[in-house]
């Protein structure tokens, strides 16, 4: 039977005999349209850029070479994520949308953090905290305009065209208010974000910061910092 | 006490939340719960809040010759520990071997050797759940020449062998029934309902050559008689209406529940019910 569903190969499931055929077609269909229900939902936008025909093209490629192996479906676009470049090879953004709507679908369900808000900054000894991410809180680093085609493909609006970004993008996407959420950050803060982890306080990224930019630069950068991710809801605290 | 209850899919979660719309229960799928955060538990536990739960897997896999899958079920747990649902099920099928997950319920030949390999893995599925399963009846669109017994006699020897209780999905009957060539009201006769403790009544399509369990339309009255034949030897039993694929607005499923609570009065009124 497992066979019979990854190939569709009638070989595999001859025993069964002529009459079993209507009842093996509806297993078939019900594994496959499953499976390509799942990457549907869980790639939005990317399907409306390549197009349904081309995307579904793709996803049932996709589906024959890699059969599901979790127990929840939802582990499933994971896997297509990281084909989408190799099964559109010629599409210069079409892997990075998928990237990202991935990092979206998994924020939405990632553990349950309280975020770091500006009524707790009197309330911290500054010297100890660590600061860590936010529910679903994760860096992409793009090569390419994704991030903005998603945008625009999200509010039904022409996209704009694709191109290689001149230096690498960073993508901050995280879970705020139930939602996924995304912005694009400059460098400083993307390295900011990648490092932090409770073993290393703020005090120590700051000390970071003052050795590339000078102290008081540094002080009114990581001042602002912490007011926009609490207005975000973009990270929490790890340890204090 | 028979309880009347929905399959609460998520259109439907504001007419409960709201205390719109009364429910003896709700059951939801299990697995669209089993995350580590996020907004589906904050719905569940909302929905928790308003009617008791029963909670309804996929992907237990009882009938998988590799083993039960003990990190599935651990999660299981967890989250059974949060809800108290009223009741936790799965289905009598595979859906698993290492290295590849059908995610769709795949059927089992009845015979001695299976009953011993799924009893052990409800056995350790109770043992790591704290509590009983229940185990539903699947639409089949095949059998097996190997088959031993009936499905009805597989399923009262497995609740026998490990505690376990039954969902009977009267829709089931009926699909397996035409697709197999089989008479419904014969397999209701023999079925062991006093393990039954839950009741599941759905729509079906027509497919090709078969029917096809697609929870997309209303009950059919071929339905409707067979679970009013099956409720004239219930006990105290949790009736709902399953839908999954084109959700009608919330009025359309509470008139399907006014007429099992119907069809469950006439049968007591046969005199033989619950």
């Amino acid at each position: 039977m497992r066979g019979w569903l990854e190939t569709g190969n009638p070989d595999y499931v001859a025993d069964f005999g002529d009459a079993a055929q209507p009842g093996l077609n509806v297993y078939l269909n019900n594994y496959r349209t499953q499976l390509l229900d799942c990457l549907d939902h869980a790639f939005p936008h990317t399907r409306t850029w390549l197009g349904s025909d081309r995307f579904h093209a793709g996803a049932r490629c996709h589906i024959m070479a890699q059969p599901p192996v979790a127990w929840t479906l939802d582990a499933y676009p994971a896997s297509f994520a990281a084909e989408v470049g190799t099964l559109f090879p010629n599409d210069l953004v079409a892997h990075e949308l998928a990237e990202l709507e991935l990092a979206l679908s998994d924020a939405q369900t990632a553990a349950d953090r309280l975020p770091l808000s500006r009524e707790m900054f009197t309330h911290l000894d500054w010297e100890q905290v660590s600061l860590t991410h936010a529910s679903g809180g994760q860096v992409l680093r793009h090569t390419s305009n994704a991030a903005k085609i998603w945008s625009a493909l999200s509010r039904a609006e022409i996209p704009p065209v694709p191109k290689t970004a001149e230096v690498p993008i960073d993508i901050l996407v995280w879970r705020s208010d139930w939602a996924p959420c995304f912005r694009i950050v400059d460098a400083d803060e993307a390295e900011i974000f990648m490092q932090m982890n409770p073993a290393l306080r703020f005090v120590d990224i700051c000390a970071q910061l003052a050795q590339k930019h000078g102290e008081e630069v540094s002080i009114a950068r990581a001042g602002l910092l912490l007011a926009r991710w609490a207005d975000d809801e973009a990270v929490s605290v790890a340890a204090t | 006490m028979t309880l009347f209850g929905l399959g609460l899919r998520k259109p439907h979660y504001e007419d409960v939340l709201s205390g719109n719309v009364q429910l003896d229960f709700a059951e939801l799928i299990s697995e669209n719960f089993m995350f580590p955060g996020g907004r589906p538990l904050a719905d569940l536990l909302a929905v928790r809040e308003k009617c008791p739960v029963a909670l309804h897997g996929v992907s237990m896999s009882v009938g998988s010759v590799s083993g039960l899958d003990r990190d599935y079920v651990q999660r299981l747990r967890a989250l059974v520990d949060v809800i108290d649902p009223l009741f936790v099920s799965d289905h009598l099928c595979w859906t698993r071997v290492p290295g590849f997950s059908s995610h769709d319920l795949l059927p089992l030949p009845y015979t001695q050797e299976v009953l011993d390999i799924v009893s052990n893995h409800v056995h350790a599925a109770q043992d790591i759940l704290g509590r009983q399963i229940l185990l539903e009846n699947p639409s089949a669109y095949l059998g097996f020449t190997e088959s031993e017994m009936p499905e009805w006699d597989f399923l009262s020897k497995l609740c026998a062998q490990t505690g376990c209780g039954l969902l009977l999905d009267v829709n089931n009957v009926y699909v397996s029934a035409r697709n197999l060539g089989f008479d419904p009201a014969d397999y209701i006769a023999h079925f062991p309902m006093a393990d039954v403790r839950q009741i599941h009544i759905a729509g079906h399509s027509q497919g090709q050559d078969v029917l096809v369990d697609t929870h997309d339309q209303p009950v059919c009255d071929a339905v409707w008689d067979l679970f009013e034949t099956a409720m004239t030897r219930a006990g105290p039993v949790a009736v709902m209406i399953e839908r999954d694929n084109n959700i009608p607005p919330i009025g359309e499923l509470l008139d399907e529940l006014a007429m099992a609570r119907a069809r469950a009065d006439a049968a007591a009124k046969r005199g033989l019910g619950h």
